[in-house]
């Protein structure tokens, strides 16, 4: 009980300091997000296998939604967004073509997402996600950064 | 002769850096890794026999069935892919051509996956829908490869990859698949007569039926059982691939002697390698028969170069892949410069393989990444590569299968590259 006390205090206080830094960090928003998207990549580490499909399926949304409302408020795609969404430099036609484009596909992938959600939600809800068995770790996903390449 | 009867040893021990064990096999160990079996083989889709989804709500499979589903039970025929890549005077050309008639059937159960779900033989994965607007990750479950040659020779394999949307409903693929066991003229795999093998799938489906993938088997054959001695001849009766395939090339990637693979370290263990490799022009072919297959290496085209990240020391049968800084550069039979093509692998697996004769396990080597960018004639290209090789991490040395698929959607990059011969 003493330990658990212990570490509930230690977490509070980490989060404390984390929010101070991250306000700091707003200057350089790349680096609040690279550290915002670490706690959140450890978090989910220590989930286990139901929540974390719920977790993953949840953020999925979110950054679909976050994407469409950056589109429709003109400030582009994301970087690292379906591929579909290209943008073009050509002329303005072409330009608005592509814009209309990517909004149609970001709308698109946000309907599948809130689907998928609804089958998460089931898929956990009907206690299947509990039992759910993970296969060999070496068919894990790719982490994007490369061991030893971190900034 | 008495290092071919030298088993290897099951695991590395830790070397610190700069260290070079086994370096005096370097030669005899490459010589391994080049001794391979390709299939390349193409996929069609035949609308007589239609894949079956596995849709989302079963009472309206007929209608949203067709949009909204978890897995696709793939049945295909396959036909021989072959690709003939050439030196021109004006530069590259290839060649792609595909068999008439089927030489195989593949069976699997295609399935999207979550992003941070490891898939596995025999599990069924959180469902997830097939969701044609972004980036996804699949498995290959119950994959069945059935040769039609006289042995009725075949393999079952597991593997996985990734989706990349192209817009109209259509996605790239690219896919890793480990072969988990062969019969007939593949009965071996995976012992010492035939150590392991590896396929790599490049091409594009509209999901649920359209397709046009290629894949290509890697089997290696240390000691030539698999091999012809005369070059399997050019297909007979061949037509072109589908519109919106591509134009494929192939290239075998060796060891660059002047400027041998290092080994990168993390905590003192090595974390992957700096590769240098010099590229060449190659066919592979195979006797829809016989299985025997025929390697004809050409001169060296090219160079490639990347940051191959991969845990040389894990012991585990596969592990992650992923590449950086990768760089293929190409020139002409006079030396000038043609371009140069800039792709990452974004995703392969590494596959720790036994092979008598190297003193430490080898890895076999799938992935594949999109085209980044491009200068000279391959400014603005498009496509997708994989590959399918084998690497030595003790000594340092590969063996590589490189196929680039270049898209050409607007025929802008074909229009700049009629100059030049590329297609």
């Amino acid at each position: 009980m003493r330990n658990l006390t212990r570490s509930v205090a230690s977490f509070s206080w980490a989060m404390s300091l984390f929010g101070v830094e991250q306000m700091a960090n707003l200057l350089s928003p790349r680096r609040a997000a690279d550290a915002f998207g670490a706690v959140a990549r450890s978090t989910e580490g220590a989930l286990g296998p139901g929540l974390r499909s719920a977790f993953q399926t949840g953020d999925r949304l979110q950054r679909s939604m976050v994407d469409l409302s950056f589109s429709l408020v003109g400030l582009g795609s994301s970087a690292n967004g379906g591929g579909a969404a290209q943008t073009t430099s050509g002329s303005g036609s072409t330009g608005a073509a592509a814009a209309t484009s990517g909004l149609l596909t970001q709308v698109g992938n946000l309907a599948f997402e809130l689907l998928q959600l609804g089958v998460t939600t089931v898929y956990w809800a009907s206690g299947t996600a509990w039992s759910q068995q993970q296969g060999l770790p070496g068919w894990g996903n790719v982490d994007q950064q490369p061991p030893g390449t971190s900034s | 002769m008495s290092s071919a009867l030298t088993p290897p040893l099951a695991s590395p021990p830790v070397f610190p850096p700069g260290a070079t064990p086994g370096i005096e096999k370097s030669g005899e160990v490459t010589r391994l890794l080049q001794a391979a079996a390709y299939y390349p083989i193409f996929n069609v889709h035949n609308p007589a026999i239609p894949n079956d989804t596995v849709p989302l709500f079963p009472i309206a499979k007929q209608t949203l069935g067709q949009a909204l589903f978890t897995a696709v039970n793939v049945n295909e025929q396959l036909q021989r892919f072959d690709v003939v890549t050439e030196m021109g005077p004006q530069g590259l050309q290839a060649f792609n051509a595909i068999s008439s008639d089927p030489v195989a059937n593949v069976t699997i159960r295609w399935t999207p996956i979550p992003d941070n779900y490891a898939p596995s033989p025999g599990i069924s994965p959180p469902p997830t829908l097939l969701n044609p607007f972004t980036t996804q990750r699949f498995t290959m479950l119950n994959g069945q490869l059935s040769f039609q040659d006289r042995r009725v020779s075949g393999i079952s394999a597991f593997g996985s990859g990734r989706t990349f949307p192209i817009g109209g409903g259509s996605l790239n693929i690219g896919a890793v698949i480990n072969v988990l066991q062969g019969f007939g003229a593949l009965y071996g795999l995976t012992d010492e007569t035939l150590p392991g093998a590896t396929m790599v799938i490049n091409g594009f489906i509209t999901p649920p039926n359209d397709l046009a993938l290629n894949l290509v088997v890697r089997v290696m054959d240390p000691n030539g059982q698999l091999a012809t001695s005369t070059p399997v001849p050019p297909l007979v009766k061949a037509g072109p691939t589908p519109a919106g395939s591509g134009t494929f090339m192939f290239f075998l990637g060796e060891a660059d002697p002047r400027r041998p693979m290092r080994l990168l370290y993390s905590g003192g263990e090595p974390i992957g390698a700096q590769m240098f490799e010099n590229l060449r022009l190659v066919r592979i072919a195979f006797d829809k028969e016989t299985l025997q297959s025929s390697t004809q290496p050409g001169p060296i085209v090219g160079t490639a170069s990347s940051l191959l990240y991969c845990s040389f020391q894990n012991e585990g049968t596969v592990t992650t892949a992923q590449s950086t800084g990768g760089v293929f550069r190409f020139h002409d039979t006079q030396g000038r410069d043609l371009g140069s093509l800039f792709i990452n692998m974004i995703e392969g697996r590494a596959f720790r393989t036994l092979l008598r004769g190297a003193p430490w396990p080898v890895f076999r080597l799938g992935g594949f990444g999109p085209f980044l960018n491009g200068t000279g004639s391959f400014a603005g290209a498009a496509g997708m590569m994989t590959v399918n090789g084998v690497i030595s991490a003790f000594p340092p040395t590969l063996s590589n299968l490189y196929i680039l698929r270049f898209l050409d959607s607007g025929g802008r990059l074909q229009e700049r590259l009629q100059g030049t011969g590329l297609v």
